[in-house]
């Protein structure tokens, strides 16, 4: 989780910024100059050094870098296997948020051992959805925002996405309100079942 | 009632069928299409199937010898395997090999492309009852047993991704209840995370490449270190291979690094380790195995003769005066070596040893000279300064 977390964050800042910058939020955080593997395993203040070494390079709050990185992955062409893999969750964006409740079965499917938290939708009302995201894990929402919003625009959709404020201690992790608007508001980018060549954008 | 009137009265809904199974034929007691589901029609193009014989649209190829409709009855409950015959495909028979009847793509676009190498259908074929009708009509539906109607389902099965992109078939092309989309999804899941793992073993792989290469590289002179010749000595022991095993010593060193400073000492080193690299072939291990000592092992080379003179360039060019900085530095070197012959199946720390006599007796016999082990050494060199330190 920490490696893929980790390996996105470093192709989204090597990708938009350079491997200068990559270079210098590596020293700065004190790590080899390697990087990160997505498929092996790090741990939780790796990852903090790593972000806010970023964010002091950058002079930008966490969580918009992190929301940078949730749209980097689903709307770079780079990375068209996520979006791909994502876009397999159902023909429109309802669909899809719907197919979101069994990401971790469908991570576990590709990926035995990687251990997604568990999202629960809850249609609140015709077009308005609750995503709450049972996890101690602080750092996925604005991933989870930023490619939320990178999806709509993938489906063609007008959506409202935005962290639902009033959350206690007992509702950790987060929770996201998605307004849709318009199912059908852009032309959005087509998906073919076939047509997926595995990508290696790292 | 026959087949067709069952379906002009409703009783199966076309429609309630396509949806249910959009892969699926109706056929007649006769074996003909009378209607089919939207998928299926895709595989022969959109091309009108109705009337069209079953077996003239499928070739069966399990289970074997099925000589027309009159054997359906028997294929109930079986798992069928078939291939579509489609236009302009040889027509092979049910016992060929599918790939005959394959080679063709439905949709006739983009012949030779690598996925259209056809693909298989599995299925099964039930009989369809006719339904209760009025008492006169009972007996017409061919008596007892007789299906007024066969149904056939089929399924892409494993080659639902080749049929995917040949039809180029969506998520609408397929029932809800069908595992077909998160069968699409695993492959590509699976392939994406291959893909990651191959990328990961491939940078391991260059990282070990590289390592190893620093540990058995010497920095300064880039030739093996003592590591590296140790292996490839034992590894050329133990195959019992032929080779050349050249020991070499510099003189006068020690005087180089007191008198001008281990810079000057570095420099010769490196001056030494070039003309060891100019003076060996490709797959000749050139070794610096201490502060000054080198060895040289040469495959294939057992010729004493031609080592000897390998030596004694060797040792010309290294008792050359080395241009550093104001100064030159003056050296020489000694040489001991030794010729296992294939099949020798010499010890590596007897080989070193033997060597390392033969190099001590060419510099009892005043620098700059050359022994082979086991030989007498060399006469001494006339005006040679045996006490001067190497």
């Amino acid at each position: 989780m920490y490696g893929l977390l980790l390996r996105s964050i470093q192709a989204y800042l090597r990708a938009t910024f350079g491997t200068a910058l990559w270079g210098r939020v590596l020293r700065l955080a004190d790590l080899p100059p390697e990087g990160f593997e997505p498929m092996l395993s790090y741990d939780q203040p790796m990852l903090d050094r790593v972000l806010q070494a970023a964010g002091a390079e950058l002079q930008r709050p966490v969580e918009s870098i992190l929301e940078d990185v949730g749209t980097y992955l689903v709307a770079d062409p780079e990375q068209r296997s996520v979006r791909r893999l994502l876009r397999f969750g159902g023909a429109s964006f309802p669909d899809f948020l719907h197919s979101l409740e069994e990401l971790p079965e469908r991570t576990r499917l590709a990926l035995p051992g990687l251990d997604l938290p568990q999202i629960t939708l809850a249609e609140i009302a015709p077009g308005q959805f609750r995503l709450s995201c049972n996890c101690s894990f602080p750092h996925l929402l604005p991933v989870a925002l930023g490619a939320l919003r990178a999806m709509a625009d993938d489906y063609g959709a007008l959506v409202l996405i935005d962290p639902e404020l009033a959350c206690g201690p007992a509702s950790a992790g987060g929770v996201l309100r998605v307004q849709l608007l318009e199912t059908a508001h852009g032309r959005g980018r087509g998906f073919a079942l076939a047509g997926g060549e595995p990508s290696n954008g790292w | 009632m026959d087949g067709e009137r069952c379906l002009a009265a409703g009783w199966w809904s076309a429609a309630l069928l396509d949806r249910l199974m959009p892969l699926h034929l109706v056929l007649d007691a006769g074996g003909r299409v009378l209607s089919h589901g939207p998928t299926l029609g895709r595989i022969f193009g959109g091309a009108p199937l109705r009337g069209r014989a079953f077996l003239d649209l499928f070739a069966l190829r399990r289970p074997a010898g099925l000589r027309g409709p009159q054997d359906f009855a028997a294929l109930a409950g079986q798992m069928l395997r078939l291939v579509p015959r489609l236009p302009g495909a040889p027509v092979a028979g049910e016992d060929a090999d599918w790939q005959d009847a394959t080679g063709q793509d439905a949709t006739g676009h983009g012949a030779g492309h690598e996925d259209e190498a056809g693909f298989r259908l599995r299925g099964h074929i039930l009989a369809l009852p006719a339904p209760p009708g009025p008492a006169g009509e009972a007996g017409g539906d061919g008596g007892d047993g007789q299906a007024a109607a066969w149904i056939v389902n089929l399924s892409f099965g494993i080659d639902l991704p080749r049929a995917v992109a040949q039809l180029q078939l969506t998520d609408a092309d397929f029932a809800p209840t069908d595992l077909a989309l998160e069968l699409l999804y695993l492959g590509e899941a699976n392939a994406a995370v291959t893909g990651e793992l191959r990328a990961l073993a491939q940078r391991l792989d260059d990282a070990r490449r590289q390592a190893r290469e620093e540990a058995e590289t010497d920095p300064l002179t880039g030739l093996r270190n003592r590591r590296a010749c140790d292996s490839m000595l034992a590894r050329l022991c133990r195959e019992g291979a032929a080779f050349g095993l050249l020991q070499m010593d510099l003189d006068f060193f020690k005087a180089v690094n007191d008198g001008l400073g281990h810079a000057a000492g570095d420099h010769v080193l490196m001056h030494v380790a070039n003309v060891m690299k100019s003076s060996s072939r490709a797959g000749d291990c050139l070794a610096r195995v201490g502060g000054d000592e080198f060895v040289m092992l040469l495959p294939g080379m057992t010729d004493p003769t031609a080592l000897r003179h390998l030596a004694e360039r060797m040792i010309a060019l290294v008792s050359q005066p080395i241009a550093w900085q104001d100064s030159q530095c003056h050296v020489s070197a000694s040489v001991g070596f030794i010729t296992v012959q294939a099949g020798e199946a010499a010890d590596p720390s007897d080989l070193l040893a033997e060597a390392d006599m033969a190099l001590y007796s060419a510099k009892n016999a005043g620098r700059g000279r050359v022994a082979q082990a086991g030989e007498p050494p060399p006469p001494p060199r006339a005006g040679a300064a045996a006490a001067a330190g190497g």
